[in-house]
């Protein structure tokens, strides 16, 4: 009870630290759709040059945020932004490179999506008079989504609970507002599994929504 | 029909080439306003590359193409026919519809997004009108009772129906039919076949390549059978399945009249 009650004191500052990891994965989820989205569309062309050098690029991208650890890719994006001259905050820097990571994972989920969706899908569309951008966004990717929907909800737990990293540059998210309130407390168990229980809830929340969303598609 | 005619679809000198293997070798064919041609002949010919040519969904080796003013070329000939054909086709597509053998319907749509899609997302007509339009071709093909069904819902049949509604909806002058029938169960050829006579009646000109020998000899005016890349017959059915000219056709006729 007494754990609860020190807990429930700094009540405002776990659910700032809340607010932030959501708003930060949130936002990585959505940019990191488009960023997978770019990198399969180039990866569709022919066997021009131009398309075997983005093929290519996207090999090594793939290969390079699936081989290095996420916390050393923060640490590349947030340099590699701030020697570009971005004038980019912390947040924004770390949002960037969470969604980074996250698009070249999905990028290969949409490519084990793509085999669901048969060629004469796009040829009609095309026959009709569809424009290619139209075809992927109306035709592809919806069906994509539909198929790959399990892995990409892995993929978006995922990113919520690799957010915590981010606390490297000084974001101030939910696993760091914990740190911090040990620190200042010198109490840390309760701190550690009341965020362990938030972020158990935003995940198996974001589960059932998925589930539900599910149910809806598949009428 | 006495009047000069121009052709609507003109294909000159056409060849298609997959890498070493010569598909089409070199056609030539006009095609007129209000036409029914079956295009006939054995596996492997061309038949389906030959019309998949016409709407650009392959790009032809050499020769060309002529569908009103729009002119497809062959790539072979220069690289630069690409972009050029890259935008007729554009105009291409708006006057000529194809019907798949496989109905290609979009199955995350129902029925009427199926139809309606094109209509929006490609001419801009607004949602209303485009219901309405759809709903009047869905009545036409029997399928207006089925409009908000999903695709796998319904039979071969009915899908291929709805596909021919969908054609339909974007107003082309031409349609494109590879073997429509050939992907049914028996008991639905019937009700393909007869939303197909229904349009030939009603005056659309239409290219179907099919292994339906009845349709070709009561349907259509014009008859071209397919060997090795060349169109070697083209007449009247009654010209084409009574008298052949060539052996192929006659050695095919019999085999497939044996069966
Ligand atoms: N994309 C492709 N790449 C390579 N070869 C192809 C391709 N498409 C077709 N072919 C070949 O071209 C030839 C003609 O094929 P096509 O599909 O036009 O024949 P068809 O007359 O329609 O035959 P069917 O009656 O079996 O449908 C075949 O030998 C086929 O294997
Ligand atoms: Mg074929």
């Amino acid at each position: 009870m007494e754990n609860f009650n020190i807990i429930w004191h700094y009540k405002d500052l776990l659910l700032q630290g809340l607010g932030y990891t959501l708003f930060v994965s949130a936002a990585a989820i959505i940019i990191a759709l488009c960023v997978g989205m770019l990198l399969s569309v180039m990866r569709m062309g022919g066997n021009s040059l131009p398309s075997r050098i983005m093929k290519k690029f996207v090999a090594v991208y793939v290969s390079f945020v699936r081989g290095t650890p996420v916390l050393v890719q923060i640490y590349i994006i947030y340099q590699a932004l701030a020697i570009m001259g971005l004038n980019l905050s912390n947040l924004v820097s770390g949002i960037i490179a969470l969604s980074l990571n996250s698009g070249g994972f999905i990028a290969e989920i949409i490519r084990g999506g793509l085999t669901a969706v048969p060629k004469g899908q796009t040829e009609a569309a095309r026959a009709l008079g569809m424009s290619e951008p139209k075809i992927l966004m109306r035709i592809v990717f919806p069906q994509v989504f539909k198929v790959a929907l399990p892995q990409l909800t892995s993929e978006f737990i995922n990113v919520i609970k690799v957010s915590p990293m981010l606390s490297v540059l000084a974001i101030v998210e939910l696993t760091r507002t914990a740190q911090r309130l040990v620190s200042q407390t010198y109490i840390n168990l309760p701190f550690y599994v009341a965020i362990a229980i938030l972020y158990f809830i935003i995940c198996a929340g974001l589960e059932e929504l998925v589930k539900l969303q599910k149910k809806r598609l598949e009428r | 029909m006495t009047e000069s005619r121009t052709p609507v679809i003109s294909v000159r000198n056409m060849a298609k080439n997959y890498g070493e293997l010569k598909v089409l070798r070199k056609i030539d064919i006009d095609i007129y306003k209000g036409e029914v041609v079956s295009v006939i002949g054995p596996s492997g010919s061309g038949k389906s590359t030959f019309l998949r040519c016409l709407n650009y969904l392959e790009e032809l080796t050499s020769g060309e193409i002529v569908i009103h003013d729009q002119t497809l070329k062959g790539i072979d000939e220069d690289k630069r026919h690409k972009k050029q054909n890259d935008k007729a086709a554009r105009e291409i597509r708006k006057n000529v519809g194809m019907v798949f053998q496989q109905f290609n319907l979009w199955p995350h749509k129902t029925v009427l997004e199926n139809v309606t899609e094109c209509p929006v997302q490609v001419k801009k007509v607004n949602k209303e009108d485009a219901k309405a339009k759809a709903m009047e071709l869905l009545k036409k093909v029997g399928m207006d009772g089925k409009a908000n069904a999903y695709p796998t819902q319904l039979s071969g049949g009915q899908q291929q129906r709805v596909a021919i509604a969908r054609t339909l909806a974007m107003e082309p002058e031409v349609i494109l039919f590879d073997e429509p029938t050939s992907a049914l169960d028996p008991e639905f050829v019937g009700e393909v076949l007869n939303v197909m006579k229904d349009l030939a009646e009603a005056g659309m000109t239409m290219i179907v390549v099919t292994h339906e020998m009845g349709f070709a000899a009561e349907v259509s005016d014009r008859v071209c059978f397919m060997d090795g890349g060349y169109v070697i017959e083209d007449g009247t059915p009654e010209e084409v399945f009574k008298n052949p000219k060539s052996e192929r056709a006659k050695q095919f006729f019999s085999k497939i009249l044996n069966v």
